[in-house]
């Protein structure tokens, strides 16, 4: 009787193909000697495969392809999100490499630069002269992300 | 081990190819994906919300999810549970919004599909199928939700505990709970029409 109980219980799970090897065995062998258990195995054997057979609903038609848009858009933006942090950071390091030649110049102005820098004016102007040149390189970059940052904006909308 | 050897095995290189662009978050990729899973997906978000214009929303909330979260998918788990996670964490946010009913409580009866059932639905002649429906919409939402993963999405076992994040034996007991309403919702007629 107690076995008749688990199985019964097993039924549902068995129509829902959930059964490990040992519990369907043990399924099979009591639903060959119970003619209830037969009968109720084959009402949830109905019951799963109406449901398995049922028609299915489908996505409405246009959903995935603006799914697809806005998908896309999302990547593009994700590029130029990346871009934009990379010219930031860019900026950043931009910003504290001017610093120092600015503090060597000030340094120098009052004659205290210690002598283990022992960097001469002329050096020191080339690299004042490269650092203004590459500040103006990246202020360029920047202002074209900038531009393609507002042609994106505008073709999303 | 045995079950992972076969997963393994049953995975065509090709869609493992896939994936790994889809992780690279290759465009045409992901478009395959998209369109390999947009009805699966759709059906799952209005079993689960109820509601066909905020499921088409949160479906396409899932697809920006996926690309910001993609890179975190460890491909060797099924896409298929780790897509339907995605989706089943925004559906629940959106029912929170909503608070009409918590998928976490099984005591909560299911609002009945309102607005419009779509078309293929609205088609149906078939009185078995609709009752069939209707009584699946009425379940209460974790039983729901788990019938159908298994016969609407078609998900093991494994991948459906993985979704809902609970162990094998909670899925398995809410399947058979589900089942055994659904069964008395449907109440004799739909036993008799089986009958020989
Ligand atoms: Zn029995």
């Amino acid at each position: 009787m107690n076995e008749h109980l688990e199985v019964k219980e097993l039924l549902p799970l068995a129509a829902s193909g959930a059964l490990d090897a040992s519990e369907r065995r043990r399924v099979l062998q009591h639903l060959a000697e119970c003619a209830r258990c037969a009968a109720e195995e084959r009402q949830w054997g109905s019951l799963a495969s109406a449901l398995a057979g049922a028609p299915r609903s489908q996505a409405p038609a246009g959903l995935a392809e603006r799914t697809r848009a806005r998908m896309l858009a999302a990547l593009d933006e994700r590029t130029e999100r990346r871009w934009n942090n990379a010219v930031l950071a860019g900026l950043l390091l931009l910003g504290w490499s001017m610093g120092l030649p600015a503090l060597a110049l000030l340094r120098l102005v009052r004659g205290d630069l210690p002598a283990s820098l022992d960097i001469d004016a002329a050096g020191l102007l080339a690299w004042l002269a490269a650092s203004t040149v590459f500040a103006w390189i990246t202020a360029g970059v920047a202002v074209l992300l900038i531009g393609n940052r507002r042609e994106t904006v505008w073709r999303n909308l | 081990m045995i079950s992972a050897a076969i997963m393994e095995w049953e995975r065509a290189p090709a869609v493992d190819d896939e994936l790994d662009r889809a992780r690279r978050r290759d465009p045409d990729a992901l478009t395959a994906l998209l369109m390999r899973y947009q009805h699966r997906l759709y059906r799952y978000l209005v079993r689960m919300v109820h509601d066909p214009a905020a499921a088409e929303d949160l479906f396409q909330q899932t697809w920006l999810r996926v690309i910001e979260k993609i890179g975190r998918y460890d491909p060797r788990r099924s896409f298929e549970a780790w897509l339907f996670t995605v989706a089943r964490n925004l559906a629940i946010d959106h029912l929170r919004r909503q608070r009409t009913e918590s998928l976490d409580d099984p005591g909560s009866p299911a609002r009945p599909p309102v607005s419009n059932p779509d078309a293929l639905e609205r088609c149906l002649a078939d009185e078995q199928v609709r009752t069939l429906q209707a009584a699946l919409a009425e379940l209460p939402g974790v039983y729901r939700e788990t019938v159908s993963l298994r016969f609407e999405q078609d998900l093991k076992l494994e991948e459906i505990a993985e979704v809902v994040e609970a162990p094998l034996s909670t899925v398995k007991s809410r399947l058979r709970r589900g089942l055994e309403a659904l069964r008395q919702k449907l109440g004799a007629g739909f036993d008799r029409e089986d009958r020989p």
